[in-house]
C-alpha cells in the first residue's frame, strides 16, 4: 500500500494570508488548504480532490477544520496567520452516508 | 522675365535640397531606414500598424496559492499581453470559476462568500460581467456546488454537485435557465466523482470526467458521456487508456483529449487520434483540470498547466494542427480554473 501510494503525486498547498494585508475587506486574511493528486495511470495528470477533510491547530490552539469543495479548495478566512499551524489533510476518503 | 527667374531660383534651391538629401540617404540610407522600422515596431498598433484585435478572449478564475482568499475573474487575449481582471475576490467574495459565451452577455460564475459566522458554501450565480447589478443564485437547489457550464445556445446551465452529508460525491446536473428546475444527469458509485463537464455544442449531450478511487487508494480516470434525453452514460474511455480530461470542438466532431501521449485530437465517427503536442513537447508539465478549450474557428486549443520545477501555472495555446505552443501567460501564485474562448461581445 505504501509503495502504491509512493507513485501517486499527492499536494496540500497550504496558503498563508498576509499579515499586512488591510484593506479594508473582510475576506482577506486565514488560510486556505488545496488539494489535488495525481492519477496512477497518467504521469504529468492530476486532479483537484473534492470532499478531503482538513484541519488545523494552531501554537495558540486555535482550531479549523473543514473539507474541500470541488475545486480541491477550503477557505479558512478567520484563521490568524502570526502563529504557526500544523494542518492534517486526509486523503483516500470518499465520504459516503 | 522675372517670374521665370524666381522659378529658376526656387528650383534650383529645391535641387539642392533634393541633393543633399540623396547625398544623406546614400550615405546614411539603411541607418535610416532601419531607425523608422524600429520606431513603427515600438510604436505598435498606434501610429504605423493597425493592430486587428482578435474578436475572442480567454475568460478564466484565477485563484491564490500564496495568499488566502485572492482571486480574480480575469481576460487575456489568444495572443497573450496583459491579464485584465474583470472582478476581484473581496468584500467577503471569491469567484472559484467563470463561463459566458461572450463578455457582454450572461455567465455564471461559482462564489464562496464569507460572513460573520465563517464561510457558506459554494453557490452558482448568474448575472453579466459587464454590471454589478442583478447578480442571482441560480440553480435554486440546497448543495455543494461546483463549475458551472453555459451551453452554447445559453439556454441551460450545467454544472457539479455534492450533497453536503456526501462532500466528495460530486455528480452532474443541468438546468433550463427559463424555469430553473435542476435534474440530475449521472450517479456515480460511493468510490467515484465526476468532475470537469463540457458540453457538446448541440447541447444534447455531456462530457465529463468520471474519477475513481480504488482499493489501494490510487486514482484512476475515465472519459465519458451522457445523453441528456435518457441520462444513459457510456465510457468513450476506460481507466486502462489513460485518457484524463476531453472537450469538444465547435463543430461537434472531434474531442481534444489529455492522455499519457500528450494532448491529441479524436476524430468521433472514425476515432481515429492524432497526437497534437506530445508531452516530450511539454517537459515535466501537468495537466490539473483546469479546462481545456477550442477558439471559435476550431484553430486554437488553449489550456492550463502546472510547471512542477519551477511551480508555476503557465496557459498555453496550440495550434491543433501542432508545431505552434505558445506560452501566454506564467504566474507563481495563481491557479487558473475554468479556462474557455469567449466572444469579446
Amino acid at each position: 500500500m505504501a509503495a502504491a501510494r509512493c507513485c501517486v503525486a499527492l499536494l496540500v498547498v497550504v496558503a498563508l494570508a498576509s499579515l499586512t494585508a488591510c484593506n479594508g475587506e473582510s475576506f482577506q486574511g486565514g488560510i486556505a488548504v488545496t488539494a489535488s493528486e495525481g492519477f496512477a495511470d497518467m504521469p504529468g495528470t492530476t486532479a483537484p480532490v473534492p470532499g478531503v477533510p482538513d484541519s488545523g491547530l494552531s501554537s495558540y490552539n486555535d482550531v479549523f477544520s473543514g473539507v474541500t469543495d470541488a475545486n480541491g479548495v477550503d477557505q479558512h478566512p478567520s484563521a490568524p496567520v502570526n502563529r504557526s499551524w500544523t494542518v492534517d489533510a486526509e486523503f483516500g476518503v470518499v465520504i459516503a452516508a | 522675365m522675372r517670374y521665370c527667374h524666381k522659378l529658376r531660383v526656387r528650383w534650383a534651391i529645391g535641387s539642392r535640397i533634393q541633393y543633399a538629401l540623396s547625398a544623406m540617404m546614400a550615405r546614411f540610407g539603411s541607418l535610416l531606414m532601419l531607425s523608422v522600422v524600429s520606431v513603427c515596431i515600438a510604436l505598435g498598433s498606434t501610429s504605423c500598424f493597425s493592430r486587428r484585435e482578435s474578436p475572442e478572449v480567454l475568460l478564466f478564475a484565477r485563484i491564490s496559492t500564496k495568499v488566502a482568499s485572492r482571486g480574480y475573474v480575469s481576460t487575456l487575449s489568444p495572443t497573450g499581453g496583459r491579464v485584465e481582471d474583470i472582478l476581484a475576490s473581496g468584500r467577503g467574495r471569491l469567484y472559484e470559476s467563470v463561463s459566458a459565451n461572450s463578455l457582454a452577455g450572461l455567465s455564471v460564475m461559482l462564489v464562496r462568500d464569507s460572513g460573520s459566522s465563517g464561510i457558506r458554501t459554494p453557490q452558482l450565480y448568474e448575472g453579466r460581467l459587464s454590471s454589478d447589478a442583478s447578480w442571482h443564485v441560480v440553480p435554486n437547489i440546497v448543495g455543494l456546488q461546483g463549475p458551472g457550464f453555459i451551453s452554447s445556445d445559453t439556454s441551460q446551465l450545467l454544472f457539479s454537485m455534492a450533497k453536503q452529508s456526501q462532500p466528495a460525491l460530486y455528480s452532474l446536473w443541468v438546468t433550463n435557465f427559463s424555469d430553473g428546475k435542476p435534474r440530475q444527469v449521472t450517479n456515480p458509485d460511493n468510490s467515484s466523482w465526476d468532475t470537469s463537464p463540457c458540453w457538446r455544442p448541440d447541447g444534447k449531450e455531456l462530457l465529463f470526467t468520471r474519477v475513481r478511487r480504488d482499493q489501494g487508494s490510487r486514482l484512476h480516470a475515465s472519459l465519458m458521456r451522457v445523453d441528456l434525453q435518457t441520462t444513459v452514460t457510456s465510457v468513450i474511455f476506460s481507466e486502462d487508456a489513460a485518457v484524463g480530461y476531453g472537450a469538444y470542438s465547435p463543430d461537434g466532431m472531434e474531442i481534444a483529449i489529455w492522455s499519457s501521449r500528450g494532448l491529441e485530437i479524436l476524430n468521433v465517427s472514425s476515432s481515429q487520434r492524432t497526437i497534437v503536442e506530445p508531452l516530450s513537447n511539454m517537459p515535466g508539465r501537468q495537466y490539473y483540470g483546469g479546462g481545456i478549450t477550442w477558439s471559435r474557428d476550431g484553430n486554437t486549443l488553449a489550456l492550463p498547466l502546472l510547471n512542477p520545477q519551477t511551480n508555476t501555472y503557465e496557459l498555453m495555446t496550440i495550434s491543433r494542427h501542432g508545431g505552434h505552443m505558445n506560452t501566454i501567460y506564467s504566474s507563481s501564485e495563481f491557479r487558473i480554473l475554468t479556462v474557455s474562448f469567449v466572444r469579446r461581445n
